[in-house]
């Protein structure tokens, strides 16, 4: 996998010596070499795609016995085709230095179209087969790549898959299915032409939830647009800014279609669009791209990584010696916090509960285990076994509305509503940076809808779910919504940077927000 | 010790459902009527009282070797009144209901001793058993046919994994009414998948939906409709595991919230605090995490509870084959069932 | 000889299962002198009676109990049961086989063979096994195989279990090759070798077109045979194990005209035998966890304590006593301040004030006097009295004079150390047997990443044994593939620039942070240094790669956060490689410092943080004292580029 780089690079090297020492430009520079280079690598995949289908028939080693050893599946095939790929890259050297995004439409149509069907076959089933996989090895990053590589192309192909299967609705929540017709998807494939390839590969996280939890998200999508400001080459007579502005418009756009932004991710683009109109137009573009860069890094480091450093220190506060500590799913600060009161030195027993058909838990069970925390693990339906034996329930949020409702992982509610009908504290914590203007009373006004058919496997037990044959039954489908809302008498207190408040507080510190802004 | 030969039916009867050759309450309801019948019809006994003790012994046995099973030692606690009343009857001294006046000024000589022996005592019983047979056969159907009274047009009804008597229930309801159901998996067992299958095939629409998303679901539900384990006799429930999070869900929505249950469900126990040692039962882990986990599994401890207690307060109506009761009726229908001197035993 | 319970009317089609209840080994020396295997108490509880319970949950309507050992004690015993009625007697038979002059698994079956009391398919059970496998499927589908394959003579049963896990013995690590019918066609027993290589035969991969490896799998110790097992052992005076069935099946397949299947189970479905104190330890926690449900510990008898404590009738425990995570049988008196922890006393043991008992097991009628300490995998065999103040260490002791007692063997008057396990001896059990180490598991939970680098450098068995288990640090993951991407970039001679590209990479794979990734890339490097060997030479190989690297570097130290990181991931090589030179931090910051990556007050400023008496303070001394020396001297050159 690694290896198949190599040879790509060989040509580059004039170009390379003549790089300035001075390290802006260097950087500039990498990454423009970067994206060609991986662009170039991804025209060298699609001509690979039976690999990951190799990769599926890792276990039929009579095949295998060719590869060197050590070596995922993937590079001995790729190796083999070095030559061609370099006769290739020679070719398209020329007239890719000047038109990046251009060269790929190069292809004829219908080679393309030929292509599209080939790789969205092979990546179908590059994904099953990473998920028999039980590290994130080199799949995942093969996958991204592969989408890179035609960007335009990957809303068309989930297109062509809905298409084959009739589409499946629960009429109570019609509202929330993600429009796919076709009409709006012609648009999307032009607009894409000006999607960022960090962008592109960000959309196809998203939708493969490679990258899941509202702070993941949104620090990917800050890497990304940070990587925009630095590559983005204003065309001539327009201002730098508001180019920008437009084309980010399209990136959110298409990250809107892979999967609907988070509220954190909307606030951060919110906080960038607002900087992006103060900053001055007299600059030259470099400097606009430093000092949009900084705003950037500025953002991630006050609003996320220290907000959730403040919130740390609040709840380690609140955490003493022999305390039972339930938490719910999966979220990287509750994670953190925990970890760090670890380090305290305090003694605390965890339970971890968890639900299908994510089971996200078990990564914190496995992350909080290495660290040496006492761990519990339960699914959902076992709360009000262990909830008696429980001091204090800290949970996660994906965001905070202005009503005071806790908008969070489907699931958290019913921690919340069990925890208080045993009179157990609830501690919600949640950067300010999530909150969100946003009023919601149940989780149906707004929602996410996941992969249904997850909900047709079972995944610990003996047999086969019945469920699994019924995909034609009309009258049968599952529903598998992501988020659900907490009322906020459900709550006890939500702990942000700012202070430990009661939920209904958040347009007192929304209004805040907006005065500091402005 | 009592002897062993006598009790060869009823270790039968325990090992065949540790042995999951019976499955279903209704099951085992019949064949611990079929066992009493035997006993009553083959047994060596002589009066009533000596036929009592005989049950009473099964009773202890059940009790001791499946904890948790219910419906066999409530359908002997039946019989034990049943056999009560009968010899009452056959004496001619039945006492008139029990006001406060007369147990106040009972004389101790007028209590019944049950030991005379009745020539017909036997051939009464067995024809009052062959009713509750009968009884017992039909209370599935009597309940599903109270279906179209709680179902209505475009209801939306939400049930949590499988039972066989929701199951009727429902189905009954759809010939008459169209609505949807939310079924709950019921995850790490997934009965649910199994329920939401046969509903869908009696041409219902069914949803599934995750344990995690009963809360979100719950706004748009009309009625929760359950199935239980037992109705405990502070009209509370033990039911599958996860039922206590619907219920407050339901609360929480002011959903209704039916229980349907077979009379042979209701038992003289009372649960009052959340002792889990002593109410719950553990299954294996595995199917919460599985085994091939590895060395986390070292460190750590699962659970994966059978049941939930379900306080009296969350549930609406619990519906037997006599009709709906709320909760706080269970204590009556309790005397109606059992006779107050059988609750412990 | 044979004792009837109730007549099972059905001749025809009976269910079988034959159970050897010896181990034939000295696992369980000095214990096993008192108490056959069958009987040792798990939970409180009799082994056999798991096992029995276990076959009649699982369909078993006839049972073979195959004993040449304590015989008197195992009949007693299920008579006892029958009496009384247990669960399993209603719907299954036993019938006690005794057999004195069996010296091995292997005899068992011969004898067996020559009664010919066996009619059909039948459930093989080696000793010690606890489970809740359902037979009957697993006979039907061997029943299919045989119609498909005549010569299929056994399926083993088999089960998932990550590497590391407690129920998983080191000793009877398997690796197996199966093709699609789940036919094994290859089977090694790692345990028993040191050998981190395995060679497998070529011609099952030519004669297959699919093949699985399969390292994730620990074996129940039960299987379904056909009739045609038993004439093999027969035929075959050298089969004295299972081990040697399965290794002599898969030798010569075509002579022997007998294939072996496996069966891996699947959900809730559980098995484990108990061969050694290890996985007596592990089954007793597991079917404490349940893991092996509906079978129990008897409710009856025991009471559950907090910390995992499982206590016996009449057993009490006083408030100043420390008990956690361990079993105690009946009628066992604890003393005054106490500590017991992840240990098995047996019933009617005296246990003084103030004695401290770890990792161990005691035998039934022990008496432990005042302040004696029994630590780390001791066994007490039964009567043993341990004077004051004594303190064992993975010792056994038997209250009796062992035959080669040797001056220095006598603890007291009723404890002699028995000298199996004692020091190392030539003899080929006894070195086995110490290389254990430990008879028992002990705080095994941090020796986390050992392992899994220890495991197997082929990747498809990586991946495969790891099938379901969480995956490893992603950080770890990440360096180790920088370091891979670095290395073959020097010897391939390879552009900096796509080394970078390379890293970028694995770091958005691995989603790690620029942090994170600084701190490894310079780790990665000087750690690369680190392999060459380290005579005269190495200072120059080591700019030499540093100098090759300078674009990486520049690449990645770009501001001062970077390169504090970087100077902690000095700390951090320094810190972790002991046998470093004096100079090598000098060196490495000298360099740094030269070619400008790294400037002057971040250096000092770092130099501050460290701790003042560490090692690596002195190391560092030098190199800023030097630079605050230098810093009157020249003031314009310290810019960074």
């Amino acid at each position: 996998m690694d290896k198949k780089k190599e040879p790509l690079k060989k040509e580059k090297v004039a170009e390379d010596g003549l790089t300035k020492k001075e390290r802006r430009a260097l950087k500039v520079q990498v990454k423009k070499t970067e994206i060609q280079n991986v662009i170039q690598v991804n025209e060298t995949i699609v001509e690979n795609k039976p690999n990951p289908e190799k990769e599926k028939q890792k276990q039929n080693v009579s095949h295998k016995t060719n590869d060197t050893p050590n070596d995922p599946p993937v590079s001995g095939k790729l190796l083999s085709d070095k030559e061609l790929r370099k006769l290739e890259w020679e070719k398209k050297l020329t007239d890719q230095k000047t038109k990046e995004l251009e060269s790929v439409k190069a292809l004829s149509k219908a080679e393309l179209k030929a292509k599209r069907r080939e790789q969205q076959e092979s990546q179908r089933s590059a994904k099953t087969s990473s998920k028999v996989e039980p590290t994130p090895t080199k799949t995942p990053s093969v996958n991204i790549k592969q989408s890179k590589t035609e960007p335009k192309k990957s809303p068309v192909q989930k297109q062509i898959i809905r298409k084959t299967i009739p589409i499946q609705r629960v009429q109570l929540v019609q509202h929330l299915y993600i429009d796919n017709s076709s009409e709006s998807n012609d648009k999307n494939s032009i607009l894409h032409n000006k999607v960022h390839p960090a962008f592109v590969r960000l959309g196809t996280q998203y939708s493969n939830k490679n990258v899941l939890g509202s702070n993941a998200r949104c620090l990917a999508l800050l890497a990304a647009l940070k990587q925009l400001v630095d590559n983005l080459q204003t065309p001539p007579k327009q201002e730098f800014c508001r180019y920008l502005e437009t084309v980010l418009k399209s990136c959110t756009n298409y990250l809107q279609n892979c999967r609907p932004l988070a509220v954190s991710m909307i606030n951060a683009l919110r906080n960038f669009n607002l900087q992006l109109t103060q900053i001055d137009t007299n600059l030259n573009d470099n400097e606009k791209r430093i000092k949009l860069q900084d705003v950037i890094d500025i953002y991630i480091n006050d609003d996320i990584r220290k907000a959730g450093e403040a919130i740390s220190m609040r709840v380690r506060e609140k955490i003493s010696d022999g305390d039972v500590i339930l938490t719910y799913g999966c979220s990287s600060l509750i994670r953190k916090i925990l970890l760090e009161a670890h380090k305290d030195e305090k003694k605390f027993e965890v339970i971890i509960v968890d639900s299908r058909p994510l089971l996200e838990g078990k990564e914190m069970l496995r992350r909080l285990v290495v660290a040496g925390i006492k761990c519990s693990y339960v699914l959902i339906n076992a709360l009000s076994y262990v909830m008696n034996s429980v001091t204090k329930v800290i949970l996660g949020a994906h965001a905070l509305l202005t009503n005071g409702y806790v908008m969070s992982r489907i699931g958290t509610a019913q921690v919340a509503l069990l925890a208080r009908a045993y009179n157990k504290p609830v501690l919600v914590c949640c950067e300010t940076y999530k909150f969100s203007e946003r009023v919601q009373t149940d989780s149906f006004v707004y929602n996410e809808i996941g992969d249904a058919d997850l909900l047709r496997t079972t995944h610990t037990s003996e047999t086969e779910s019945p469920l699994s044959k019924t995909k034609d039954m009309n009258k049968l489908m599952p529903l598998n919504l992501l988020y659900d809302v907490t009322p906020p008498d459900l709550v006890t207190a939500v702990v942000t940077e700012i202070a430990i408040l009661p939920c209904t507080s958040v347009p007192v510190v929304l209004r805040i927000h907006a005065d500091e802004s402005t | 010790m009592h002897d062993k030969e006598n009790l060869s039916d009823v270790s039968k009867l325990v090992s065949d459902i540790k042995h999951k050759n019976i499955l279903s309450s209704l099951d085992i309801a019949l064949r611990s009527e079929d066992l009493l019948k035997e006993l009553i019809s083959q047994g060596q006994w002589k009066s009533a009282r000596e036929l009592m003790n005989l049950v009473k012994i099964r009773i202890q046995y059940i009790k001791e070797n499946l904890p948790h099973e219910a419906t066999a030692a409530n359908v002997m606690r039946h019989v034990l009144k049943v056999i009560r009343e009968e010899y009452e009857c056959e004496s001619k001294r039945k006492v008139e209901g029990q006001s406060l006046h007369q147990l106040v000024t009972a004389h101790p000589a007028d209590v019944l001793d049950y030991s005379e022996s009745l020539i017909n005592l036997k051939t009464s019983l067995i024809d009052h058993l062959t009713e509750y047979k009968v009884e017992l056969e039909s209370s599935g159907e009597n309940i599903a046919a109270q279906a179209s009274e709680h179902i209505h047009m475009d209801e939306i009804i939400l049930t949590v994994g499988k039972s066989d008597t929701v199951e009727k229930f429902l189905k009954s309801a759809a010939k008459v009414r169209a609505f949807k159901v939310v079924v709950v998996e019921a995850a790490p067992l997934y009965y649910g998948h199994k329920m939401a299958v046969s509903l869908a095939k009696s041409n219902i629409q069914t949803t599934v939906i995750s344990d995690a998303a009963v809360f979100a679901m719950m706004s748009r539900v009309n009625k929760v409709i359950i199935g239980t384990h037992t109705v405990l006799a502070n009209g509370g429930l033990r039911a599958a595991s996860g039922i206590h999070a619907v219920a407050l869900a339901a609360k929480h929505y002011s959903v209704p919230v039916m229980v349907l249950s077979h009379m042979y469900k209701f038992t003289p126990l009372y649960v009052g605090s959340h002792n889990q040692e002593a109410f719950n039962i553990c299954a294996s882990p595995a199917n919460v995490i599985p085994y091939s986990a590895g060395k986390i599994l070292n460190s750590i401890q699962v659970f994966n509870p059978v049941f939930d207690y379900v306080p009296p307060e969350l549930v609406t109506l619990l519906i037997s084959h006599q009709g709906g009761n709320a909760p706080s009726y269970v204590y009556r229908l309790l005397s109606e069932l059992y006779h107050q001197d059988d609750y412990d035993i | 000889m044979s004792s009837q319970t109730k007549d099972i009317t059905r001749k025809e089609n009976v269910v079988q299962a034959i159970i050897v209840a010896d181990t034939f080994g000295d696992e369980f020396v000095p214990i096993s002198d008192t108490i056959p295997h069958a009987l040792l108490p798990v939970l409180n509880k009799p082994l056999i009676d798991y096992t029995l319970e276990f076959l009649s949950l699982g369909g078993i309507e006839e049972t073979f109990l195959f004993c040449s050992n304590h015989v008197n004690l195992i009949k007693e015993h299920i008579n006892k049961s029958i009496k009384n009625v247990e669960g399993w007697t209603l719907t299954m038979k036993v019938n006690i086989i005794i057999s004195e002059s069996c010296h091995s698994f292997g005899d068992c079956l011969r004898d067996l063979d020559a009664k010919g009391l066996l009619r059909g398919d039948f459930v093989l059970l080696e000793p010690g096994i606890i489970s809740n496998v359902q037979l009957l499927s697993l006979l039907k589908k061997h029943g299919e195989t045989t119609k498909f394959d005549k010569y299929a003579s056994m399926t083993m049963i088999l089960q998932e279990a990550g590497i590391g896990h407690i129920g998983r013995c080191p000793e009877e690590e398997i690796i197996i090759a199966t093709n699609e019918q789940n036919r094994i066609l290859f089977h090694k027993k790692m345990g028993k070798t040191k050998e981190r290589k395995l060679e497998f035969p070529l011609d099952i991969f030519l004669e297959n077109s699919e093949i699985s490896l399969l390292h994730n799998l620990k074996d129940t110790h039960i299987a379904i045979c056909s009739p045609s097992v038993l004439p093999l052992f027969s035929d075959n005076f050298d089969f004295q194990t299972k081990d040697d069935f399965i290794k002599g099946l898969l030798m010569n397949e075509e002579i022997l005209e007998g294939t072996l299947y496996c069966h891996v189970l699947k959900g809730s479905q559980y098995g484990g035998a108990i061969t050694n104190w290890r996985m007596y330890q592990a089954l007793s926690y597991e079917l404490q966890n349940k893991w092996i449900h509906p079978l129990s510990s008897p409710r009856k008898r025991n009471r559950l304590m907090k910390n995992s404590v499982i206590i016996g009738e009449n057993t009490k425990i006083p408030e100043s006593a420390h008990i956690e995570r361990s079993v105690l049988g009946e009628n066992v008196t604890v003393g005054q301040n106490t500590r017991v922890e992840h240990s098995f006393i047996f019933s009617d043991c005296k246990i003084a004030d103030d004695v401290i008992i770890s990792h161990s097991i005691i035998g039934p009628h022990c008496v432990l006097n005042e302040k004696s300490r029994i630590t780390a995998g001791s066994i007490l065999g039964q009567d043993t009295v341990i004077e004051k103040n004594l303190f064992v260490e993975n010792t056994l002791v038997q209250s009796t004079k062992p035959d080669d007692f040797e001056e220095g063997d006598k603890l007291g008057a009723k404890s002699y150390r028995l000298r199996i396990s004692g020091e190392e001896d030539d003899d080929l059990i006894v070195s086995s047997l110490s290389c254990k180490m430990s008879k028992m598991h002990i705080q095994e939970d941090n020796c986390e990443s050992e392992d899994e680098i220890e495991g197997f450098s082929d990747s498809e068995e990586e991946e495969l044994s790891y099938t379901h288990s969480p995956p490893p640090d992603d950080t770890k993951l990440f360096f180790t593939e920088v370091i891979d991407s670095l290395t073959r970039g020097f010897e391939d001679n390879l552009l900096c620039d796509n080394l970078i590209l390379e890293i970028n990479s694995s770091r958005y794979a691995y989603n790690v942070t620029v942090k994170e990734v600084n701190f490894n890339v310079i780790k990665a490097i000087l750690t690369m240094s680190l392999r060459q060997p380290t005579g005269v030479q190495y200072f120059s190989h080591l700019s030499r790669l540093l100098s090759y690297f300078a674009p990486v570097l520049r690449n990645y130290i770009r501001n001062e956060n970077a390169m504090v990181d970087s100077l902690q991931a000095i700390e951090d090589v320094a810190t972790s490689n002991e046998d470093l030179k004096d100079k090598w931090v000098m060196f490495v910051l000298q360099y740094l410092y030269d070619k400008d990556y790294i400037t002057e007050e971040v250096i000092l400023s770092w130099f501050k943080t460290l701790e003042s008496k560490s090692n690596f303070h002195s190391q560092v001394k030098p190199f800023t004292d030097w630079l605050e020396a230098a810093e009157e001297a020249s003031s314009s050159e310290e810019e960074s580029d």
